[in-house]
């Protein structure tokens, strides 16, 4: 197999570095939302850009878990975009995000019922009749869990690739993240999800807050990733093998060099298994 | 280990909420009042585990106004400058609370920002903010909208009869953008760009009298000019679709020495068209 390797978010403020310096051995992941625009310097920078990087676009507006009906005019925004710039993973969240037209722009939380994951399955089947391709499902880090769940969020996401046919996008991460907030054990998320549907993984840094006597982590993207995420990650790929990895960076953006540091770091690991692979 | 998998009695099933209820109940509290508790039900039908409802809710509603503020004030960095972080926050939640996002891609929220200050502002000595905010939000509109399909023909515009010029009508460039306004906007703006971040900008007096912006693309940004109330009247006529001749009158209405061809030749060389025709 051809190894896509590891990825850094592209963001606004390293556009200039990428488009002018050296050509890393990368591939960037755009979020999709930024550049819906129809004309200007953001829809061209990505033209530019994808004539030297693979690309990815990642959602993060559609809310596919809302019970209000999907917002066609934003699939058609994904598609057109989708379209011009052939990503090689289009990828969106397990969550909802709109009710009764008020859209809350975040990625909410949803409970894990069958009621919830037909829904959802229906949602990621229209995405995917819309544009024509697969999408891949990310897991997401949440601050809290519903009373009503009757699956666990790995079963639920196991479901959803085994009846819609999406992949998934692992953040390794967020798995962290929730299962330090919710008190489980996180290779068991990892060991519940099938080998062939995990086709991106994502890493990120978080921040620990105190909530009383409790704490909680709280999904920042503003720091490196921490050393458990970098320890479950190899446990990761030691399930998954050499899956393509994206290091993620939102909030306090360091210059680029640091993101493809880290960028490389996952790469070593991911040579190293893909080297395991072959052997 | 807290994963949900209690069994479920159809009496339990029954009292918990739809998708639909749940997402409805939880986007009610990310919306309501500091001081309004969530409701019993969504209370309810989260897991406390340590850590309160309310207080796993508030994360959420943290993170909604947070990105719904940072965005805003990306948009509007000299309203923000004006009237001040502190009073730029105040403003942004009750305008939140008045226009929430209607759109799964967070960059449209500013459209309604501009009427939202004028109402609110009207009879204060603030109430030029609500232009300034236009002037800002037709910069953001400018650096989005899509590349003209087809630019001018200037050569066969040259060749146009000089007794059918009147008849002539213009297309516009689909990222210009003009506005007028009774305070001196453009100087306003242009100073607050101007100045250092941590310096406070000029003093500039209100009464100073009205202007009038054209806004268009430029290079990968946008470009602002101050034109004369002439010159706005016979772009506005134009952009709206009138002939030539009309818009000709319209601003000799203003400035009866209002040169016509040097405007034509100005607008020409700025971009501001991008097709003509004859009828």
């Amino acid at each position: 197999m051809t190894l896509l390797g590891a990825g850094i978010g592209l963001r606004a403020p390293h556009h200039e570095a990428l488009l002018a310096g050296p050509r890393h051995a990368l591939w960037l992941e755009a979020h999709a939302e930024n550049y819906f625009a129809r004309g200007g310097a953001q829809p061209a920078i990505l033209e530019r850009l994808r004539a030297d990087y693979p690309l990815a676009l990642h959602g993060v507006g559609l809310g596919l878990g809302s019970a209000a009906a999907l917002d066609l005019g934003h699939v058609a925004e994904l598609r057109r975009l989708a379209a011009r710039c052939e990503p090689v993973f289009v990828s969106e969240h397990l969550c909802w995000g709109h009710a009764g037209g008020t859209h809350l722009n975040d990625l909410l939380p949803l409970p894990y019922t069958e009621e919830a994951l037909r829904h959802v399955v229906a949602r990621v089947d229209e995405l995917q009749q819309h544009l024509g391709r697969q999408v891949l499902i990310e897991n997401l880090s949440s601050y809290l869990q519903y009373s009503h769940s009757t699956l666990t969020e790995w079963e639920f996401l196991a479901a959803l690739a085994a009846q819609s046919g999406c992949g998934l996008l692992l953040d390794v991460n967020n798995v962290f993240v929730s299962a330090r907030n919710h008190g489980f054990d996180p290779h068991q998320f990892i060991a519940a999800l099938p080998v062939a549907a995990v086709r991106e993984i994502h890493l990120a840094g978080h921040e620990v807050e105190r909530c009383g006597t409790r704490e909680l982590r709280i999904d920042t993207h503003d720091r490196a990733v921490c050393t458990e995420v970098w320890a479950l990650y190899r446990a990761t790929l030691a399930r998954f093998g050499p899956v393509p990895t994206l290091i993620e960076w939102d909030a306090d953006l360091p210059a680029l060099e640091v993101l493809v540091a880290e960028a490389a770091q996952a790469d070593a690991l991911l040579r190293a298994q893909a080297g395991a692979v072959a052997a | 280990m807290a994963t949900p998998h209690h069994a479920h009695t159809p009496a339990a099933a029954d009292a918990s909420p739809t998708l639909g209820e749940l997402q409805a109940q939880f986007a009610a509290a990310l919306r309501g009042a500091d001081d309004a508790p969530p409701d019993t039900r969504l209370v309810a039908a989260i897991r406390d585990d340590g850590i309160a409802a309310a207080e796993r809710l508030a994360i959420y509603r943290r993170n909604f106004r947070g990105n719904f503020l940072k965005v805003l004030a990306l948009e509007f960095p000299v309203i923000e400058r004006l009237g001040g972080a502190a009073w730029f926050r105040q403003a942004g939640l009750a305008f939140l609370d008045a226009h929430p996002s209607r759109s799964g891609d967070l960059h449209h929220i500013g459209a309604p920002f501009a009427g939202f200050l004028a109402e609110h502002l009207r009879g204060t000595p603030h109430e030029y903010f609500a232009d300034v905010a236009a002037l800002e939000w037709a910069w953001q509109e400018c650096l989005v909208a899509a590349d003209a399909e087809r630019s001018l023909d200037v050569a066969a515009l040259a060749g146009v009869e000089a007794e059918q010029a009147t008849q002539l009508r213009f297309t516009a460039d689909p990222a210009l953008r003009l506005l007028d306004s009774r305070w001196p906007v453009f100087t306003i703006w242009t100073a607050q760009r101007a100045a250092a971040t941590d310096a406070a900008a000029p003093h500039i007096d209100l009464d100073a009298g009205g202007e009038a912006v054209l806004l268009r693309r430029s290079g990968d940004g946008a470009e602002a000019r101050r034109i004369d109330a002439a010159t706005h009247a016979w772009l506005r006529a134009l952009l709206t679709g009138a002939p030539l001749g009309a818009a000709w009158d319209a601003a000799t209405a203003l400035d009866p020495a209002f040169d016509v061809a040097r405007a034509l030749a100005t607008a020409v060389a700025q971009g501001a068209f991008s097709g003509f025709e004859l009828r």
